[in-house]
């Protein structure tokens, strides 16, 4: 067809499946299996190093798919540890919610207190206590590491693949990327939808010339590319990305204007000029490059721009409902005028998520009633069929 | 929010100040989806011409909104709203929010 640009796809893709049987996969005995088989034994991304800044710092993280809560604190040795946030007297939720600062964690029930590194410090009345040994009662530990400014944690205690290995080609890539850009906003929506349509929602371009004609009319494609085909196309490991295409023929709103005057492109507009960038982003250098999405397995996706990012999680907290995380990232504001221009692309950034959001109930509806069995994909959705290769590789193994 | 005053060269925007100078994302969220789309346009076409002030007025001052004397935050507020209003405006809907999206009363801004 005239004018049809061509993705350039890398990676395995043999034996990716054209159909995926979502009435099998939208059960709750399915989804038990992906608890057990996919959440306790991935590596998962959770919050950024910045999130516990300092020495003492911690963050509670409540994880309803692992039905725990987790308790992230940066030592004394600046190393950030993350435990089950349980005391281990009589099982009470050590930190109840939130963020902050301290020197040693305790208990609000008998005043039991840790060390920043998990170790038993204290025990109330101690001598009351028959064999009680302190070096066994420690917090709960679960592996953590630390890859950019991602802190990962990973819920099978001894996990089959270092960090490094579970990302693969992705590992060395992002240098420095993260690091240039700081939180804008952060929300959190419950949706009534399985985590997988949440996923795909968020890994395929297909949807943007139609779903977001009222939002973003022209963010992507042009001229020469007008059904908006990726430039490139990666399967790397279990994981995936794809570059959108930008649209050198966008035509510039009056207020977008202003705030590319006194700020930087953002979304809907974007600036072609990866020459600062690592190499992970934008991977192929295509010249009209928008974002990448990547999509780290099995829930976490990332938009990757030039000044601006976005981070989701899809948290399922059973078969039919997902917490959805939402973390948007900009350039560091240099003056007021930029975090004015900041506020434009946060709005219209926003106005484009919530119609991606907008289908996954009504998918989630009429795929549970049953009236269709397979979902169909093209090569646009390549990501949408190797995230499903990816879930049944996991699923089979022992 | 009660009628804070504008720095005094602002003192012409000071009609649009209750209605419009709102402290939180949600609150200029929600206003905009809730208005009609010609008082949006009003909104709009009142604030427009001084946009270009408002933010060199702003890039003389600290790089800190938390460090702005009141009626500055009020000023400050306000132009953010102006930046919220602008997609219906010069997108041309027909009211303050697309047909058919997610409900924004579903978003919980939290620290996660």
């Amino acid at each position: 067809m005239d004018g049809e640009a061509v993705t350039s796809f890398r990676g395995d893709l043999a034996n990716l499946p054209t159909r995926v049987d979502m009435k099998s996969i939208l059960t709750a005995e399915h989804f038990a299996r992906e608890r057990e088989q996919i959440f306790r034994r991935s590596w998962l991304p959770l919050i950024h190093t910045a999130d516990v800044p300092n020495k003492g710092s911690y963050f509670v993280y409540d994880l309803p798919t692992l039905k725990t809560s987790l308790l992230i604190v940066r030592g004394n040795d600046d190393k950030i540890r993350a435990f089950h946030n349980v005391c281990r007297h009589r099982g009470n939720k050590l930190v109840r919610e939130g963020t902050g600062c301290t020197r040693a964690l305790w208990c609000n029930f008998h005043g039991w207190t840790f060390d920043l590194d998990g170790a038993l410090k204290l025990v109330t009345d101690e001598q009351q206590f028959d064999d009680l040994d302190k070096s066994k009662l420690g917090l709960i530990p679960v592996t953590t590491e630390v890859w950019e400014n991602f802190v990962f944690v990973n819920f099978d205690p001894d996990p089959r693949e270092s960090l490094r290995e579970w990302l693969g080609p992705l590992y060395d890539q992002y240098s420095g990327y993260f690091q240039s850009h700081q939180l804008l906003v952060s929300n959190r929506i419950i949706l009534e939808s399985n985590w997988h349509l949440g996923v795909n929602s968020f890994t395929e371009g297909y949807h943007t010339l139609y779903l977001h004609r009222n939002t973003a009319r022209d963010y992507q494609g042009g001229k020469t590319n007008p059904e908006r085909h990726r430039p490139y196309l990666e399967l790397a490991g279990r994981h995936h990305r794809f570059s959108a295409p930008g649209n050198p023929d966008h035509q510039i709103l009056p207020v977008e204007g202003i705030a590319i005057q006194y700020g930087r492109k953002q979304l809907p507009a974007f600036d072609f000029d990866c020459s600062m960038l690592p190499p992970g982003v934008n991977p192929s250098r295509f010249d009209k490059w928008g974002f990448d999405n990547v999509s780290l397995f099995p829930n976490f996706v990332m938009l990757n721009g030039n000044h601006w990012r976005a981070e989701m999680w899809f948290w399922p907290l059973d078969e039919r409902r997902t917490m959805v995380v939402n973390r948007a990232y900009t350039y560091k504001p240099k003056n007021l005028g930029e975090r004015l221009s900041q506020a434009y692309f946060r709005s219209r950034g926003r106005d484009v998520v919530r119609e991606d959001l907008n289908t996954l109930e009504a998918q989630q509806a009429m795929l549970s009633s049953g009236a269709m069995a397979e979902v169909v994909l093209s090569r646009q959705e390549t990501c949408l069929k190797h995230h499903y290769r990816v879930m049944e590789t996991m699923l089979r193994q022992n | 929010m009660t009628a804070s005053s504008l720095p005094a060269e602002f003192a012409d925007l000071q009609p649009l100040v209750a209605e419009w100078a709102l402290a939180t994302e949600r609150e200029r969220a929600v206003k905009r989806i809730e208005t009609d789309i010609d008082l949006l346009i009003a909104f709009h076409d009142a604030v427009l011409p001084r946009i270009h002030d408002i933010i060199r007025y702003f890039n003389q001052l600290p790089n800190d909104p938390d460090a702005l004397a009141p009626p500055q935050k009020t000023l400050y507020h306000l132009a953010e709203m102006f930046m919220e209003a602008a997609a219906p405006v010069d997108l041309g809907w027909s009211s303050g929010d697309i047909e058919d999206t997610f409900p924004m009363s579903r978003f919980e801004f939290v620290k996660i």
